[in-house]
């Protein structure tokens, strides 16, 4: 486990998303809008586990995760706000408690201590921001979190 | 002089580490804090059960590891690990490569105690893990708490 920074970043634009008491930054590159919860439709077969909402005339499948981040049924969440994210790649919705655009100043990055790894780590950063600690991560892993089981 | 030098050879201090229902134990140096009270502790999801939680301690990023829950993942939901802001945390101290030391905390559920062990005290590790040979780097009984294995930190921090 490295203790010292692993870069410092005078200024970053990032997407806050709160779960919980978990909190993730995503890069602010990857945010699209930021929707009210109600504007997801529930999925129309009881097997689907994703909701739809329509962003600029495109569908966009909607997950939902739990403060650990395993997927969870999109029916009958309580999530208030649907993110929007893409990377290029592909797009998503995510369902959260909140969302918002934030800039942090002086950003210390540090790894995720070694004894945290698993086989399905989305968070490889821990970013320090005026003694408040973030986890930091991508919208590929989270996309990726839908396709892997989770693992106990 | 001789009996004496004998008897310094054969014993040193142990920190006794209560962690839950077991006790194990690490060396006199190893621990440079501890902390009681009011902390915030991260969740960082998707890590293990048992070191599922961040903490900053002077300047340095920190992992909180569970000992209890490492030896006992089964029963336990990770919202149940959560913030936990109120108990009793060890900062230890580890060497890796060349010097380099490096900080870990670890979940106590009372304080620690000082603890003189010599060598006749050796004994086989508790049957409650299998792991113990992975995990610690010998055994010693103890008149009150029984065999208390005796933690490789480093296997702990930095496994793998």
């Amino acid at each position: 486990m490295k203790v010292e920074p692993q870069a410092n970043i005078d200024a970053k634009e990032f997407v806050k998303l709160t779960f919980g008491k978990t909190r993730i930054l995503l890069p602010a590159e990857e945010l699209l809008t930021i929707e009210p919860g109600n504007s997801v439709s529930q999925p129309q077969d009881v097997n689907d586990i994703h909701g739809r909402i329509t962003i600029n005339h495109t569908d966009i499948h909607v997950y939902a995760f739990d403060d650990d981040l395993r997927l969870q049924p999109v029916m009958d969440n309580q999530r208030q706000v649907c993110v929007c994210l893409g990377n290029g790649h592909g797009q998503i919705g995510i369902l959260c408690d909140d969302a918002n655009a934030i800039t942090l100043n002086e950003i210390k990055l540090r790894d995720l201590p070694a004894c945290m790894h698993t086989n399905d780590s989305v968070i490889f950063a821990i970013a320090e921001n005026n003694n408040n600690l973030y986890c930091i991560s991508k919208t590929a892993d989270l996309v990726q979190l839908i396709n892997t089981p989770y693992q106990d | 002089m001789h009996e004496t030098a004998q008897n310094s050879e054969s014993t040193c201090k142990a920190w006794l580490l209560p962690v839950g229902s077991i006790h194990v134990a690490i060396g006199e140096y190893e621990i440079v804090h501890v902390i009681a009270g009011w902390q915030r502790y991260i969740p960082v999801p998707r890590s293990p059960l048992w070191c599922h939680h961040v903490f900053l301690w002077q300047g340095h990023l920190l992992p909180l590891f569970d000992l209890e829950l490492f030896i006992n993942p089964a029963p336990v939901n990770t919202s149940n690990t959560n913030h936990d802001t109120r108990g009793i945390v060890a900062v230890i101290a580890y060497e890796i490569n060349e010097g380099e030391i490096c900080y870990g905390g670890l979940k106590l559920s009372a304080p620690p105690a000082i603890r003189v062990v010599s060598d006749d005290e050796i004994c086989d590790y508790p049957a409650n893990f299998s792991g113990w040979d992975k995990t610690a780097l010998s055994c010693f009984k103890d008149p009150v708490a029984g065999p208390v294995p005796i933690l490789d930190i480093q296997k702990i921090f930095c496994p793998g």
